[in-house]
């Protein structure tokens, strides 16, 4: 409030009343800040608000004070409008067909070093097709990227990679989804759809989804209605299904409350605890091991209900805030990335909990800047790590952010100013850490960073290694889907220009009308009788 | 964003002044949160350069009022409660007291004031909330609302009546004597 009035004060106590218990997830809007389209125009415009000046806001609507002369006035000048419309819709047509061709998969400059990852990927050309039963058998990573659905349209979803790194095929995502996951073994993707997003009543639904015959099982999550976030999923391989974690809202209207669920491969929910912890995984023996969040943060713990003897340890909370830790598959230790004077004043780094005791490792990236990084799993030998690297000395430009740099895409968020994604291997031994092999993005679509949102560990821990022998093969396209969206583009296009004809023919009448008004043998006498 | 910290700070502790604002635009506790999510959200990529210097509470109060005036003309994204639920004689409600001490007896008066701005059509909410809320002037009001400042002034007056006929009890913070939350 920023007035002394009574009216202000009334207002201030009422809106208190009203929205008492309601707390706003600082996460969650970290989240969301990707999401929302065409923020620039009103960031600039509040922004000039923050100036040291205080600025002066524009958010005049002219239309709401066109009257009939200027609208009539409006008609004829909107000719170079619709010239310039007829050059864009020119442009685009010739983008498009540019878009098939640079979008198809490059192969990478080089080949990285030994690692059980696929040793190159590539961004997902735009065609990607959907996934289909045959396709592959096992998925080794999921990435996240902008493709088309077969309309000229540029989506943000999930493209699966194959174990062997050669077929990317996308998943049938819709702009609800959220939190994909892979299983161990590279079988199954699971991701939540929260439907209230879209404006629909059904409840929000867990997809299971086999990889090598494209089928899926939808399980509806009823707890996650309006404003119920899912936040993360894990797999359990003690009952075969999967642990959701994720916020509830409960219909008084208060805020969001923690819960995790467990679905059972055979789709039966059950609610797990009143808790959401930051991360679960599988722990020794099969049980569910939580890393704690908030006034919990770094403890790890087992959820509940469920035997399973796991130390509890302590660490820093203030390196823990923010981060998104990784479980082993022992259940003991846990990593997570984090850019704190922790582990390098200014640089970011890996830590490690092992029984209580913290180790670290820093990220350094030769001629460039590390932007961010994320743990992604861990697997026999060690770590896998996602690192975001840019240009170094690149400057963050704020109009960026909503362009294609910088883009937080789903679950994934890339650093401002990153240009490639590069993971990493890095191998614990007794007390040392060795950053093995690298698996680098060759941004064969565009200066966009694609990251990876999920790996399948036991995938990547077995993977056969591709040779250093030259650029690998890389599976063509299905030209029957190509034809597809070729022929999609084709028909969009067409339907853009015969919309334009149309207003053209329209503006040419409203100047016909307009002359013969100004010329005067056009006047209808019976609206003048009437006035 | 690299002051993950800063930024949490500053949503809890700014938080609910935002959420305030924003419901008293859209009178509803669900559509409000979605507002203030929606105007930390546009925040969070400017949060390195705002954080640090600037000033984020102005950035956040201003994209809390456009989003939420785009959305109005649009005419859809956010919900407009409908109208209904109260009498139409506010005289009929028990629960009316005739003014408070700022006590827990004043509660039912929050809820009152509550629900006759619901009752208020959203421009009249508007540009009361900007009037009186958010302390612009007449012109300022104008310019954020796209109309005229004459507009601004009648629609004030007319939603101040409107809120005198619901809510009486509010008389003298509404300036039935003086007449001076109208003269501003």
């Amino acid at each position: 409030m920023r007035t002394d009035s009574g009216l202000g004060r009334a207002m201030d106590d009422a809106a208190a009343e009203a929205v008492a218990g309601v707390v706003l997830d600082a996460a969650a809007i970290r989240r969301r800040a990707g999401e929302s389209p065409a923020r620039e125009a009103t960031g600039r415009t509040a922004e000039r608000a923050a100036s040291p000046d205080g600025g002066r806001f524009s958010l005049r609507a002219g239309r709401m004070r066109t009257g009939r002369g200027p609208r009539r006035r409006a008609g004829g000048n909107l000719l170079v409008p619709a010239l310039a419309a007829a050059s864009v819709a020119v442009v685009a047509v010739g983008l498009a067909a540019v878009s098939l061709v640079v979008g198809s998969p490059v192969p990478a400059d080089r080949a990285s070093g030994p690692s059980g990852l696929p040793d190159r990927w590539w961004s997902p050309p735009r065609a990607t097709p959907e996934l289909a039963a045959g396709d592959m058998e096992v998925a080794s990573m999921a990435l996240a990227s902008r493709v088309s659905r077969g309309a000229p349209d540029r989506l943000q979803g999930f493209v699966v990679v194959s174990g062997d790194g050669r077929v990317y095929r996308r998943l049938p995502w819709t702009r609800d989804d959220r939190a994909v996951t892979l299983s161990p073994d590279g079988r199954w993707v699971a991701w939540a759809s929260e439907r209230w997003r879209s404006g629909s009543r059904d409840p929000s639904v867990l997809h299971l989804l086999r990889v090598a015959g494209a089928d899926r099982v939808d399980v509806p999550l009823p707890d996650l209605g309006r404003g119920g976030t899912a936040e993360r999923i894990a797999w359990d391989t003690r009952t075969g299904g999967v642990v959701v974690t994720g916020y509830v809202r409960p219909t008084d209207g208060t805020g969001g409350k923690p819960r995790s669920w467990s679905v059972t491969a055979t789709g039966k929910v059950s609610v797990l605890c009143e808790c959401a912890p930051v991360t679960v995984g599988t722990g020794p023996g099969g049980g569910v091991v939580q890393v704690g969040a908030g006034s919990g943060a770094g403890r790890t713990g087992v959820i509940p209900g469920i035997p399973l003897a796991t130390e509890q340890s302590d660490v820093d909370a203030e390196a823990a805030v923010g981060a998104e830790p990784a479980l082993d598959p022992s259940g003991a230790r846990f990593a997570w990335a984090t850019d704190r004077a922790t582990v390098a004043p200014g640089a970011w780094g890996v830590l490690t909990m092992d029984q209580g005791v913290v180790s670290g490792w820093g990220i350094t990236a030769e001629g460039a800047d590390v932007l961010g990084a994320k743990v992604l799993a861990w697997t026999g030998t060690g770590l896998v790590v996602q690192v975001f690297t840019g240009p170094r000395g690149a400057a963050l430009d704020e109009g960026e952010v909503d362009g294609p740099l910088g883009v937080q895409i789903l679950d994934a968020t890339v650093p401002e100013g990153a240009r490639s994604v590069e993971l990493r291997v890095i191998a614990m031994g007794a007390g040392d850490a060795v950053e093995g092999s690298t698996s680098r993005d060759v941004v064969s679509g565009g200066p966009v960073a694609v990251p990876v949102v999920a790996v399948a560990r036991d995938v990547v821990a077995t993977t056969v290694h591709v040779p250093d022998d030259g650029p690998v093969a890389t599976r063509g396209l299905p030209s029957g889907e190509t034809v597809r969206t070729a022929a999609a583009w084709a028909g969009w296009t067409a339907a853009a220009l015969g919309v334009l004809v149309l207003v053209l023919l329209g503006i040419g009448t409203v100047r016909r009308a307009s002359r013969r008004d100004t010329t005067g043998t056009g006047r209808d006498d019976g609206i003048q009788g009437g006035a | 964003m690299r002051d993950v910290t800063g930024f949490e700070a500053f949503v809890a502790a700014r938080g609910p002044a935002l959420l305030r604002l924003a419901w008293l635009l859209t009178a509803d506790v669900h559509a409000a949160e979605d507002l203030a999510q929606e105007a930390l959200a546009r925040l969070v990529p400017r949060w390195d350069r705002l954080g640090g210097g600037g000033n984020p509470e102005a950035y956040a109060r201003a994209a809390v009022r456009s989003i939420w005036i785009d959305s109005w003309r649009r005419r859809r994204g956010m919900e407009v409660v409908p109208l209904g639920g109260l009498s139409g004689d506010p005289g009929e409600r028990s629960w009316f007291p005739g003014g408070g001490t700022g006590g827990v007896e004043e509660v039912p008066v929050r809820l009152g004031l509550a629900e006759a701005l619901r009752r208020l059509a959203p421009r009249q909410r508007a540009v009361l909330v900007l009037r009186f809320y958010e302390d612009l002037t007449e012109v300022e009001t104008a310019r954020a609302l796209g109309c005229s400042p004459s507009t601004v002034k009648s629609q004030c007056r007319d939603g101040l009546a409107r809120l005198r006929t619901l809510a009486p009890w509010l008389g003298e913070d509404l300036g039935t004597g003086s007449g001076r939350e109208l003269t501003r």
